[in-house]
């Protein structure tokens, strides 16, 4: 009998495996566990065992009923999966979910300013139409300056206020430094300020709007070194880590020291190549805040120092190794055969 | 700005063993910016962008002086060869009169030569101004622009026989005046030029921007006047923008450069005329200079250029840096002196602007980078920027496309640009959706349905004050289906926290847009869901077909009133007469059976 069952056992096992399909399982589930199957059979002729017999014999009758019941199972469901992989084509796309599209500029002006905020700053954003004050006199351009005329810098038809003057649509974001030390009172300050601004200029490089991100830091001791830290860390950060700067002197009215920042060029790597100037792209302008500009923030330039720069986020973004933007007006055509890449 | 010099003409006043490679690199990180070169036939020629404060950098001599300064820095051997204004005896023009008025220009240099033959310049002459751009006309002419380029100031020549009144009033032009400049142009002033008259009422040169038809040196010349002013900056920038007469003169005079530099352009055109015609009869020099500019010394204490560098550069350094760029410089104490050159009166006058000359000269590739170790300011998190973030981000995903349209538009009741650059952009806008609405035209045809999104300022004026700038949003689109476009606006107010908002959505031109301020979204927006207990009892759902009344809240709401076990009642689906809604019963206290239930259908089915 155990011997007889020990048969059974093997023999189904053996089906099982070579079965193919649902059908054959079900055939072999009644050939042994069916109500006139094998097993039942046996089990019929236990009644003229013995006491002690029939326990030993039961054990292993459960035994082997259940591992064939956990045979046809567990085949049962490698057999279902055999099927998915037919039934279905894994080549065939997908039910699309339409998503759209974030702007470029959003995605510039994310990465900077997640940037900056991890070594401290604050973002805030001032006012693009501004009063000339702000804008040009509390940062310490003469009165006569070309950018403070009617052929550089837009002006809104409107009275001029007896402090503040006329109003006009800021040319740059530096026109929040003095707002932000006004605003903060005693530094340090560490701030980024990222806003819209207009020129009255229009070419591949040039549209009339476009975005600044100005960064300002004024604290006891910040040196020419701490700027060139900073723009260090920025320029590794945005454009990538085989990217390197360098400081040229340059003039503004509202720095001084004045710097022209260069980033070595993506392409030939500081080489020289069509698109540099010796291995170097223009970034943008920086200096150390001029003292003039502390004072009218109501900082004392002899207690603090600070330095400042102010850089275009589409010119910028373009400069990204990769973009391959090449006419800054495609930004704001919002051409939707051209938003759709992004 | 940028001016071009020849390495040959360089090295007439630079001596040095640096290469054309070096003195490009050597400029370009301590002084004025080499942007490129350009071989020519046996000699390099530099392309060179000066700063508007470094005016005397735009010449040859001045490019010479400052590589001699730097070329040291980067180990070379590098000597001026001055340029010195020779011994001009000053004097009058018998018979010839200069009124000036020194606020209107600050120094008149005048010259009279007898016996000259207009003729083309030596070749020499002509090639070097060919190699930088300037077109050779006659040897007076030529000499002038050659002057300039050599020394940095303008200079100019009229036929004195042409002045035929001897006289010359330097007065602002009135409103209305003519003039002919020497390219045969007629131009209407504005009033306010400086311009000089004959004495008579009659216009005869447009000073320190452009010469005029009826003084110029002309074939027939035999008899010129060398002339070299210094009219006002603001004047000369006022004339050139007026009436966009660009010329060099006009570029380099509105730069506020030092007077002192007349007398040496002078000086150089006197020098070139007695080389190359040394028969020529010349007068004594005519100088009204009555207000000679002084530098003033600027004092600051030593240790203030380490500081701000950031690193420490020795006092010997520093004084040699500044004795090579020709400050004349002391030391008491801590307390360093410094004297600048005239030519750099007007751009040295604070201590940072002594730190600039040292810090550019040591060399800003010296300083090594280091971040700001000090303590951070108090932090200021602006929600506005993370909730922007946010609804930008659930957006694009609900499918819109994000674009940036231009603050000005063509018509607005907004604020009015003084000076618009086109006619497209005059207006400040107080609305975004004229500029949707137009992006939406441009787009059609493009893709089969448009959506689109911005957060942006409006501008909304106020009285005596900058306007107000209202940051919004606004969604569109032109898929003409009202409820799909409401229900990602629910969607995106309900996964900013922002409940009990009926976001109004307006139609025009076939699309459907929604602009809001987003203040009205910040005052709510919130990610903090305050959590109730999971119930140990389920609810019932069920799903009822009641009829469509035309009004959906109204019906919600007297749906709500028949039992307080309604606990959620859901839109499943609309037809036009009919409604499928899925209520939700629920109790707290008890589990509820179909038979709680059967008593509210029944009142829900009577009560439409
Ligand atoms: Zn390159």
């Amino acid at each position: 009998m155990q011997e007889k069952l020990q048969n059974i056992k093997n023999e189904a096992l053996a089906q099982i495996l070579s079965a193919t399909g649902p059908e054959d399982l079900e055939r072999i589930r009644i050939q042994y566990l069916g109500k006139n199957g094998d097993l039942n059979e046996i089990a019929k002729t236990f009644k003229s065992l013995k006491p002690e017999e029939k326990a030993e014999i039961g054990l292993l009758f459960n035994d082997v009923k259940s591992a064939i019941s956990i045979a046809l199972e567990t085949s049962g469901s490698k057999i279902q999966n055999l099927k998915l992989k037919i039934e279905y084509d894994s080549t065939l796309p997908g039910t699309p979910v339409p998503i759209g599209h974030l702007h470029p500029v959003t995605y510039a002006i994310n990465e900077i300013s997640t940037a900056f905020e991890k070594i401290g700053f604050t973002r805030v954003r001032y006012p693009e139409v501004e009063w000339d004050y702000f804008a040009f006199g509390a940062l310490n351009f003469p009165e006569n300056h070309p950018a403070r005329d009617d052929w550089e810098t837009f002006f809104v038809e409107a009275d001029p206020d007896p402090e503040m003057g006329k109003i006009v649509l800021t040319p740059h974001t530096s026109n929040g430094q003095v707002r932000e030390m006004l605003r903060v009172g005693k530094p340090p300050v560490r701030m980024i300020n990222i806003a819209k601004c207009y020129r009255r200029q229009s070419d591949v490089s040039h549209t009339a709007m476009f975005h600044q991100f100005e960064g300002l830091v004024i604290d006891e001791g910040i040196s020419i070194a701490n700027l060139r830290g900073t723009i260090e860390y920025f320029v590794k950060t945005f454009f990538g880590e085989n990217r390197t700067s360098r400081l040229r002197p340059y003039h503004f009215q509202f720095t001084e020291p004045s710097f022209e920042v260069d980033i070595s060029c993506g392409i030939c790597n500081g080489k020289g190549c069509k698109l540099c100037k010796e291995g170097w792209l223009e970034l943008g302008g920086s200096g150390m805040v001029h003292p003039n500009v502390l004072k009218a923030g109501k900082i004392d330039p002899r207690k603090y120092t600070g330095f400042a720069f102010g850089w275009g986020v589409e010119r910028c973004y373009m400069m990204k190794s990769g973009t391959r933007i090449d006419d800054i007006r495609l930004l704001y055509d919002n051409d939707i055969r051209f938003l759709n890449q992004f | 700005m940028n001016i071009l010099i020849p390495d040959s003409w360089l090295r007439e006043y630079l001596i040095t063993d640096a290469s054309p490679k070096d003195i490009q690199k050597g400029l370009s990180l301590c002084g004025p910016s080499v942007e490129r070169t350009v071989k020519t036939a046996g000699d390099v020629v530099y392309d060179i962008e000066v700063t508007t404060n470094r005016v005397d950098c735009m010449s040859v001599y001045g490019i010479a002086r400052e590589a001699a300064a730097i070329l040291p820095q980067f180990g070379f051997t590098a000597r001026l060869k001055p340029l010195l204004p020779g011994s001009i005896k000053s004097g009058t023009i018998p018979g010839f009169t200069i009124d000036n008025n020194s606020r209107l220009c600050q120094r008149i240099l005048a010259l009279k030569l007898e016996g000259i033959k207009v003729e083309p310049s030596p070749k020499w002459l002509q090639d070097r101004l060919n190699a930088v751009g300037q077109r050779p006309l006659n040897n007076l002419v030529d000499i002038t622009n050659y002057v300039m380029w050599e020394t940095g100031h303008p200079c100019h020549v009229f036929d004195f026989d042409r002045l035929t009144t001897h006289q010359m009033l330097i007065r602002e032009a009135l409103k209305g005046e003519q003039i002919t400049t020497l390219d045969n142009k007629t131009y209407v002033l504005a009033g306010g030029e400086v311009v000089i008259d004959d004495g008579t009422g009659n216009i005869i040169d447009l000073p320190s921007v452009m010469g005029t038809a009826n003084s110029v040196v002309v074939e027939n010349t035999t008899s010129a006047l060398l002339f070299v002013d210094d009219v006002d900056h603001a004047r000369v920038r006022f004339a050139s923008m007026t009436h966009a007469i660009r010329t060099q003169a006009a570029t380099l005079l509105e730069k506020d450069i030092n007077p002192a530099t007349s007398l040496l352009a002078m000086s150089r055109m006197l020098d070139l005329i007695t080389q190359i015609y040394p028969g020529v009869k010349i007068s004594r020099l005519i100088d009204l200079y009555p207000h000679p500019q002084k530098s003033e010394p600027v004092t600051l204490p030593l240790g203030l250029i380490s500081r701000l560098i950031g690193q420490e550069v020795g006092q010997k350094q520093v004084l040699d840096i500044l004795t090579r760029l020709d400050f004349q410089v002391s030391v008491t104490g801590d307390i360093l002196t410094v004297i600048p050159p005239p030519w750099r009166q007007a751009d040295i006058r604070l201590p940072e602007d002594v730190v600039e000359e040292v810090a550019r000269i040591y060399g800003y590739h010296n300083i090594q980078p280091v971040l700001m170790s000090g303590p951070l300011p108090p932090p200021d998190h602006n929600s506005a920027f993370y909730w922007e973030n946010r609804i930008r981000t659930a957006l694009k995903y609900f499918n819109f496309t994000e674009i940036y349209t231009y603050s000005l538009v063509a018509r607005d009741d907004g604020l009015k640009l003084k000076n618009p650059l086109t006619s497209e952009w005059v207006y400040l806008r107080t609305s975004l959706f004229p500029s949707h609405r137009q992006v939406i035209s441009q787009n059609l045809g493009k893709a089969d349905t448009l959506n689109f999104y911005e957060i942006a300022n409006v501008y909304l004026p106020r009285k005596h004050n900058l306007p107000v700038e209202q940051s919004r949003l606004i969604v569109t689109t032109t898929d003409i289906d009202y409820y799909k476009f409401k229900g990602r606006i629910e969607s995106l107010l309900k996964d900013i926290g922002v409940l009990n908002l009926t976001p109004r959505i307006i139609s025009d031109s076939g699309i459907f847009y929604w602009e809001i301020a987003l203040s009205e979204l910040l005052d709510f927006a919130t990610d903090l869901h305050p959590f109730t207990p999971i119930s140990k009892f389920t609810p019932i759902f069920e799903d009822v077909n009641l009829p469509y009344t035309g009004n959906y809240a109204q019906t919600i709401k007297k749906l709500y009133s028949l039992s307080p076990l309604i606990k959620n009642i859901e839109l499943k689906d609309k037809f036009d007469t009919k409604l499928t809604l899925k209520i939700t019963y629920h109790s707290d206290i008890k589990q509820l059976s179909s038979v709680d239930i059967a008593p509210i259908r029944e009142k829900l089915t009577k009560a439409l």
